[in-house]
């Protein structure tokens, strides 16, 4: 909070005239790419009784020109008087660290997910190859345990990898914290609603 | 009642092999086409729990609101035609947004049954004098500012339809859900207002009055008040059916027992949806179903789509 | 008159009766629950009341449904959590010298050393009484000011002026926020082009939605702003607690208390600077997009320089925690008059309120709900009464029950969680992940959901990290479907002049006034 008080204006920085110029790319591929390929109602329309009023694509094109006016603004702004210094406590930009952070973390999260999404239907799957049972997992997304299998174990694994992740070990306080939040989750979305199920289960 | 079931045991038997009763194997997905909160979300929880207590199977609702129940529908075609995915809509999701969609066509369904139909009237305060819509058009001709209110497009160009009919100069005001055009209009926002069924009890407390019907017949409560189609505003009324629809290629045996179960609790006074759709869209649950339903909204589209292309 | 008498009656009479007319308690409760919960997770480093109402949304969501019956309930544990977060915040400042929140960070400047003096709990009950009478004071000007604001803005503003009142509000809030101006503009554009994503107004089906059947009634509102508000922030507190691994260092030993009473002359010597925070934050309250921090700032700044002998601030003086605690805590019953009034929310905490308002019945905030309809009862059919304005008088019977509680209860509670400043975030946070995925799967409907709280996450995570703010992306993500309606129908409505904004020469001065406001901010920041 009392950083010293950062130094005027420098030259252009990398990022403050990267994030303009790919909002800008952005908002000429939304302008000539995305809508047109997306939108289906015109920029007007005319209505049963032949008044033309705004259509559909009439705001977003309103919208994305803002944007594109705004970024090349931004951009002209930076490269003649500078970019604007960040605020104390921020560097402004994504550092080598930080993506280094966002790698890691989606990856577990998306590896959790997965297992999430997957683990219900697969363990049905086996099961079926094994002639264990002859359900397919659409028929068991409201019987335990197959309910629980997916959203427990990946959930489990996801967040107790996160803990130990950014404690650097493994604790007990972690996967008893972890295992709790697991069983409250399941007590309230499961059994104290009826109507609403955990995922994946409505996907299936 | 009872003798319902065997019925369509007995039309079972003359179909096909004989077997066992349609039964899910595992919970329902009861999709309901508009949001929470609203008429429609209303009927649909209250026929889900009815049915779940009635035939024992886990029916478990969930809201995908959007589109006039088209964002549902565009879902509920790739959902597996078991019989486990359902969704309540109107039929107009299926016989009118679907001219032109690239997304939903009416045979990407099995239409199941309907469960109630609108009573869509043109309203205005007890307290305008009005008694007719020439009325109102006197008074609009007469330098009266007319606010109309409604909830969508479908209706706002209804209301278009009778300015342009008469010659006057319509304001639209636009609400969300039914009830907020009875709202406008007692509030004194709107002079004139859209009802789809809603009205019933204002209408009966002598508060609103009922100018014109825009179903295809005169309304259960102004049996006297001329149609639309009467009085050559329009050539289609505005009115709606709430209907249930599974993705196509159901089986007749599982339609046809989901629909015998879903009228069984219609057919029942007693039950919280009969007594909502009987309060709401009178003079009761209508029970259209199966093939004289798919039929119906045929019917319907291909009118719908000389409508559409003499708009155009 | 007797028509707003009436009005009110029924707003406090609302608060405590079911729809069908029993006596629900259930309100009340949650109020207390909310403001216990809030004063918890004010004083819990890392968390703060935003944080804390997005989480129990869902889950109140949940537990009470989305009938009209759930909105109190529902509203009464956010406006408690408000309220009690605000509250909460001064303990760790003033105990452990560790702020939970930015605005806090002024309370630890008189706050700490009193601790260190053995004045620890006269300090806490300094800024406890500071505080709720900073709060008190604030939410008898949204009262007075809200309902008066609302209907003026009624009578004046059509369409044009609407919309370009909500540019005005955007552009503001960018100005004051992040170090660019332009980019904060930017990314509340971005934010509103987003929003449009689904269902459109004509029926032509879907646009923008690539093709993706679950996003035909658009991006989940939900899903999408505990994302970028919450995930975000999630992202970097897991960051950050992996980087303080190794640097961390207990709280000191508290030394020994010395005369902890808090005295009638205590309090006659800080009433004039808890007064002048107190507008001071009220103001800057009732201003979209200026935070909590600023008040806290500029209170203690005008208590300092007005005072007799300024050189005593931060040495350890009660004027000092009763500046920045009154001022601060005076910010969040103000925030809500643009909510209330406009239908603008000026921060967090009102975002979520538009949040569950949106979610929750068939209540929608914004000038029309101090509109005072005629009251009539029909057989059948139920009462004809602008039922708005009722919830509205409710939400206020609330606020004025919490205070209540808080006056009372809210000190006792608040002295006592001294320990919580323990609580480690290297647990909380994926804790927190979690539930916020289990919650919104649920309640915005599949995995959909979960892909748009993670991405929306990203979003929040890369602005905050470039230093751009987030607030008009929110902002932007929420006003836009109705700024299109508000467009759309201004230019149909002007014959399809495509000057119409400029027309009107309110819209027009409000459009010039957001231009100038971009233009001296980027000026200042360049």
């Amino acid at each position: 909070m009392d950083t010293p008080k950062a130094t005027t204006s420098k030259a252009p920085d990398p990022w403050d005239i990267g994030f303009g110029v790919l909002v800008l790319a952005g908002s000429l591929l939304a302008i000539f790419v995305w809508f047109p390929a997306d939108i289906k109602g015109g920029f007007f329309n005319t209505t049963p009784l032949g008044r033309i009023e705004p259509g559909d694509a009439f705001f977003p094109i309103l919208l994305a020109a803002t944007l594109g006016f705004l970024s090349a603004l931004q951009v002209a702004i930076s490269l003649i008087k500078g970019s604007p210094s960040p605020s104390p406590g921020s560097l402004g930009k994504l550092t080598p660290h930080n993506i280094r952070f966002l790698i890691i973390f989606l990856s577990i999260c998306a590896t959790g997910l997965l297992i999430m999404f997957v683990l219900g239907p697969t363990v049905v799957w086996v099961m079926r190859e094994l002639g264990l049972t002859d359900a397919e997992y659409r028929y068991l997304t409201d019987t335990a345990p197959y309910k629980y299998i997916g959203y427990v174990v990946g959930g489990f694994l996801m967040t107790v990898t996160l803990i130990a992740w950014t404690e650097g070990r493994v604790r007990p306080a972690g996967i008893i914290a972890v295992l709790s939040v697991l069983v409250v989750a399941i007590v309230v979305f499961d059994v104290l609603l009826t109507n609403v199920l955990l995922p994946p289960n409505a996907e299936f | 009642m009872r003798l319902f079931i065997p019925i369509i045991a007995a039309l079972a038997l003359l179909a096909g092999p004989a077997q066992a009763e349609w039964a899910p194997k595992g919970p329902i997905k009861f999709w309901i086409g508009f949001g929470a909160g609203g008429g429609t979300d209303t009927q649909a929880r209250a026929l889900a729990e009815e049915l779940e207590a009635l035939k024992g199977w886990r029916i478990i609702p969930e809201n995908k609101a959007g589109g006039g129940g088209a964002v549902m529908a565009a879902q509920l075609k790739n959902e597996p035609a078991d019989g486990q995915t359902l969704g309540l809509a109107i039929n107009t999701t299926f016989d009118f947004a679907t001219i032109g969609n690239e997304n939903i066509s009416i045979d990407d369904f099995t239409y199941i049954t309907m469960t109630a139909g609108s009573q869509m009237a043109v309203l205005a305060r007890a307290d305008s004098g009005w008694k007719s819509l020439d009325d109102m058009v006197n008074a609009a001709k007469s330098g009266t500012k007319i606010v109309w209110a409604n909830w969508g497009n479908q209706v706002q160009a209804g209301a278009e339809m009778v300015a342009r009919h008469y010659g006057i100069e319509v304001n639209h005001l636009r609400g969300k859900g039914g009830k907020s055009a009875i709202n406008a209009l007692v509030a004194k926002d709107a002079n004139v207002g859209w009802g789809g069924g809603v009205q019933g009890p204002l209408v009966a407390a002598g508060e609103l009055v009922i100018l014109a019907s825009a179903e295809p017949q005169p309304l259960v409560q102004a049996p006297k008040q001329p149609t639309l189609i009467d009085l050559g505003v329009m050539k289609t009324g505005l009115g709606f059916q709430f209907l249930l629809a599974a993705p196509k290629g159901l089986s007749d045996d599982a339609r046809d027992t989901i629909a015998a179960a879903i009228h069984e609790v219609l057919k029942n006074p007693e039950t919280k949806t009969a007594k909502f759709i009987t309060k709401q869209y009178p003079p009761g649950p209508l029970m259209t179903s199966g093939d004289a339903l798919t039929a119906q909204l045929k019917k319907n589209l291909e009118a719908n789509k000389e409508l559409v292309k003499l708009v155009k | 008159m007797e028509l707003v008498l009436e009005y009110v009656i029924r707003g406090v009479a609302d608060v405590f009766t079911t729809s069908s007319g029993a006596f629900d308690w259930m309100p009340l409760v949650m109020v207390v629950a909310g403001l216990f919960v809030g004063i918890i997770v004010g004083a819990t480093p890392g968390l703060n009341g935003p944080f804390a109402m997005a989480l129990s949304l869902p889950v109140l969501i949940w537990v009470f449904g989305v009938s009209d019956d759930a909105l109190l309930p529902i509203l009464g544990f956010l406006i408690g959590l408000m309220k009690g977060a605000t509250v909460g915040g001064a303990v760790p400042a003033i105990l452990f010298n560790t702020p939970g929140t930015p605005d806090a960070y002024l309370t630890t400047l008189d706050g700490h050393p009193m601790a260190m003096k053995g004045e620890g709990p006269k300090a806490l009950k300094v800024a406890h009484f500071s505080s709720v009478c900073g709060d008190t004071f604030s939410d008898m000007c949204l009262f007075l000011t809200a309902p008066v604001l609302a209907v003026l803005i009624e009578s004046v503003l059509d369409l044009p002026e609407k919309a370009a009142l909500i540019i005005l509000s955007l552009s503001f809030m960018a100005a004051v926020a992040g170090n660019s101006p332009i980019k904060g503009l930017m990314v509340g554009v971005l934010g509103m082009l987003l929003a449009l994503m689904g269902t459109t107004l004509s029926g032509n089906g879907p646009r923008m939605t690539f093709g993706i059947a679950e996003l035909g009634n658009g991006l989940p509102l939900s899903s999408a702003i505990l994302g970028v508000l919450i995930v975000g922030e999630v992202f970097i507190g897991i960051e950050e607690a992996a980087r303080e691994r190794l640097s961390r260092d207990g709280p000191k030993e508290a030394p020994a208390l010395g005369d902890n009473r808090l005295r009638l002359s205590d309090i006659k010597r800080i009433m004039p600077n808890i007064l002048s925070s107190s507008v001071i934050g009220t103001a800057i309250g009732a201003l979209p997009g200026i935070g909590t921090t600023l008040a806290a700032t500029l209170g203690y700044d005008f208590a300092k320089r007005t005072s007799k002998t300024p050189e005593k601030y931060g040495t350890g003086i009660p004027e000092g925690v009763a500046a920045t605690e009154a001022a601060n805590s005076s910010v969040s019953g103000a925030n809500l008059i643009p909510v209330m009034s406009l239908g603008i929310p000026g921060n967090f905490a009102a975002v979520f309120i538009i949040l569950a308002v949106e979610s929750v019945g068939d209540f929608t905030l914004g000038p029309h709900v101090f509109r005072f309809t005629e009251i009539k009862v029909i057989e059948g059919y139920g009462t004809i009464i602008n039922k708005d304005l009722v919830i509205a008088f409710a939400m206020f019977t609330l606020m004025v029950i919490a205070n209540v509680f808080n006056w009372t209860l809210g000190g006792v509670v608040m002295r006592s969680l001294g320990v919580l400043a323990r609580v480690p975030k290297s647990i909380m946070l994926p804790v927190v992940l979690l539930i916020t995925l289990t919650a919104v799967y649920a309640q915005d409907g599949g995995f959909i959901a979960i892909w748009v709280v993670m991405v929306f996450g990203l979003i929040g995570y890369v602005l905050k990290r470039l230093d751009i703010s987030i607030l008009p992306f929110v902002i932007g993500f929420l006003l836009s479907p109705r700024l299109e309606e508000l467009v759309r129908g201004g230019y149909s409505a002007s014959g399809g002049d495509p000057l119409f904004l400029l027309k009107s020469p309110i819209a027009l001065a409000f459009l010039l006034a957001s231009g100038f406001i971009i233009y001296f901010a980027t000026k200042k920041a360049g």
